[in-house]
């Protein structure tokens, strides 16, 4: 019966503390600062090379031709993506960035599509690589 | 008496994973057993030959969700052995951090599970409380808290933050008070010593000649331990004791699974303290000379081997891996001879299975009440058909 | 490479005699090639000198010309992988079994026969449909390069 003690102490201290359930939709919870969430494209930064296409593992990124500007740029399906971030690895030029937005639920799967349009696609500014690459 | 074929699995809560088991029984005493797998068999042998180096890192992670970070160190490592490239020593430590808490991780989630399987709920909800505390860890140090994508060809893909290794010191005691409260638990508690002990002993001649690995095979006395017997990364130069119990029932296989997450706790300090100052990712080729390599790593539930044979290029020519659980599939089924039913699911967990390690696409359709088996070509052309 | 595995991988050469070829490929893993003739003979010869092995793999890999099969054997004593090499007829492929000697093959036998269609003479309990399904023909080899399907 020594234990019996311990154990109301126990059952006391469980019963009367502030529960731990988070309300989720009222109350959010931020993640921690390098969480992989959705990425955003600057498309002002792209150079056209590609490389993001190629080391993507299931295919979500595909390089698009855009005539009036003559560059081609990328366009993704987050449906297929699965955020391992490979693409801004390989990207030299920064222009994939990394965010942490994770809430990206919906009813259209059109709304995962993300492609620059026509009109906005900028001009090709060539300049020096920012990043190092370690794959050669 | 006649013998009755009981059917076990696929579905059934005392599975994790699915699997299914034709025990035969007479009376109460299972007198054989039937093995036969491939619920979870994706093909990702023959995928990995249609993909780049690059792009199988994150296939292979995705073989198994538990033991991800073992299944990219082993992959990463076969690689850059194949090029004769070493990763440079401060990614070395850092594998070495990340393999452990991934450890921990494992340990907590099956030996809770072991709890729950004997109805000690309340022991299950402790541990996996306990075990939110690593899952943060790991989700500020890789960006993720199971699925890591930590590991790449030639190093690893971040740094250890300085707010990282405080949080690591800041709960090292929490952590450490619950690994005692569980030893001590499963060391004196009657219920659970009554449900493990004496229950599938597997003796250490045939744990060695039906090729036992891991936890199941240290159980019974038989000292292997990859990073003990074959160190890699900074394995070398931290030493490890390997843990053995002698009784070698399922008492004896939890119990070295709980030893060890005070090993892996003491391996996590010591590396951090010397852990060298430097680069943590190196260059790498896109194309690799024509060659063969074997790399080994000590997996949460034994030993991982991936043979990797290349013909030069930007993909390889055949991967092979064999998970751990294969292997100790077959020594746990010749332990359930002469047992009770009511003792399969305590034998069952004592072994770790992780079934998605192992290997088909089976689909329930609940309104029309079939079941049916279609193919990978089939799948492919209901759910693309939007993509072009 | 330690001259340690340059002794153990003597001792293994003095042990196979010229029933086969010994490299040493690397730190802790020797290639022994040999034929499948003498194949059970020269294993059960390396467990008898240098004591218990388990099986850590089967592989088998299919080859312009021949089918080539690995028994990957890991040592307890002396800390080594071996690694035996035979090369089979590519139409009729048929290797021992190593299930004589440890019994632990078994399951890897198996797999690879339902994969790549290797028959292992000897095997207690070769089938088909051990890990693909039951409804796939009994000449579906998912390995072989000559399979199709998968591929966009």
């Amino acid at each position: 019966m020594s234990f019996m003690p311990k154990i109301i102490g126990g059952v006391i201290k469980q019963v009367l503390r502030r529960p731990v359930t988070r309300k989720y939709p009222l109350e959010k919870s931020e993640p921690s600062e390098g969480f992989r969430g959705r990425m955003e494209f600057y498309p002002e930064l792209c150079m056209g090379c590609g490389l993001c296409e190629r080391d993507c593992p299931t295919g979500a990124i595909k390089m698009e031709f855009y005539p009036n500007v003559k560059r081609r740029m990328p366009k993704f399906y987050y449906g297929l993506c699965i955020f391992c971030y490979q693409c801004i690895d390989s990207c030299a030029w920064n222009a994939i960035k990394p965010t942490t937005r994770f809430e990206l639920s919906t009813y259209n799967k059109e709304e995962l599509r993300e492609r620059v349009p026509d009109e906005e696609a900028p001009p090709l500014k060539p300049r020096k690589p920012e990043k190092r690459l370690y794959f050669r | 008496m006649s013998i009755v074929t009981l059917p076990f699995g696929p579905q059934h809560p005392a599975l994790e994973e699915p699997e299914h088991f034709r025990f035969k029984v007479d009376g109460e005493i299972i007198v054989d057993v039937e093995v036969r797998l491939g619920y979870l068999h994706r093909g990702i042998e023959r995928l990995m030959t249609t993909k780049s180096y690059i792009q199988n890192i994150y296939l292979s992670e995705r073989i198994c969700g538990i033991c991800n970070v073992a299944h990219t160190t082993c992959y990463t490592q076969t690689v850059e052995q194949l090029a004769g490239v070493e990763a440079p020593p401060r990614a070395q430590y850092l594998r070495l951090i990340v393999n452990e808490l991934a450890r921990i991780h494992s340990h907590l989630l099956i030996i809770g599970l072991a709890a729950e399987e004997i109805g000690f709920e309340t022991m299950f909800m402790w541990i996996w409380r306990d075990r939110e505390i690593v899952m943060r860890l790991m989700e500020e140090l890789t960006g993720n808290r199971v699925m890591s994508g930590y590991n790449t060809i030639g190093g690893v893909r971040r740094d250890a933050t300085e707010k990282f290794i405080n949080m690591f010191k800041k709960k090292t005691p929490v952590l450490k008070e619950s690994f005692e409260q569980i030893k001590k638990v499963f060391e004196e508690d009657p219920i659970v010593r009554k449900r493990f002990v004496d229950v599938g002993i597997l003796k250490k001649a045939d744990a060695i000649s039906l090729s036992a690995v891991g936890p199941t095979a240290r159980g019974s006395k038989v000292l292997i331990d990859v990073r003990y017997d074959d160190p890699y990364q900074a394995y070398k130069e931290i030493p490890i004791n390997v843990i053995t119990y002698d009784e070698g029932d399922s008492w004896a296989r939890m119990m070295v699974r709980v030893d060890e997450l005070f090993e892996s706790l003491r391996l996590i300090e010591e590396s951090i303290e010397k852990m060298p100052k430097g680069d943590y990712r190196k260059t790498f080729p896109r194309r690799l000379p024509e060659g063969e390599s074997i790399g080994r790593v000590e997996a949460p539930r034994g030993e991982l081997i991936y043979h990797l044979i290349s013909k030069g290029g930007e993909k390889p020519f055949r991967i092979k891996v064999r998970t751990p659980t294969f292997s100790n599939l077959l020594p746990i089924a010749t332990t359930f001879k002469g047992e009770t039913i009511a003792d399969i699911p305590a034998i069952l967990i004592s072994v770790d299975p992780c079934f998605c390690c192992t290997e088909r696409i089976e689909i329930v359709d609940i309104n029309k009440g079939k079941v049916w088996y279609t193919s990978r070509r089939e799948l492919s052309r209901l759910y693309r058909r939007d993509q072009k | 490479m330690a001259e340690n595995d340059e002794k153990i991988a003597d001792k293994v050469r003095s042990i196979v005699g010229d029933r086969g070829e010994v490299h040493l490929k690397g730190k802790r893993r020797i290639y022994i090639k040999t034929s499948k003739d003498v194949l059970l003979k020269v294993i059960k010869d390396v467990i008898d000198n240098m004591g218990e092995t388990y099986v850590s793999a089967i592989t088998g890999v299919e080859l312009e010309d021949t089918i080539r099969v690995y028994y990957h054997l890991w040592n307890i004593r002396s800390k080594v992988l071996l690694s035996f090499i035979i090369d089979l007829n590519k139409e009729a492929p048929e290797a021992p079994s190593l299930t004589s000697v440890i019994p632990g093959a078994m399951f890897h036998e198996n797999e690879a026969y339902d994969l790549l269609g290797i028959k292992f003479t000897g095997h207690p309990n070769l089938h088909k449909h051990f890990l693909l399904p039951e409804d796939t023909p009994s000449d579906f080899f998912p390995l072989r390069s000559n399979f199709k399907g998968g591929e966009k």
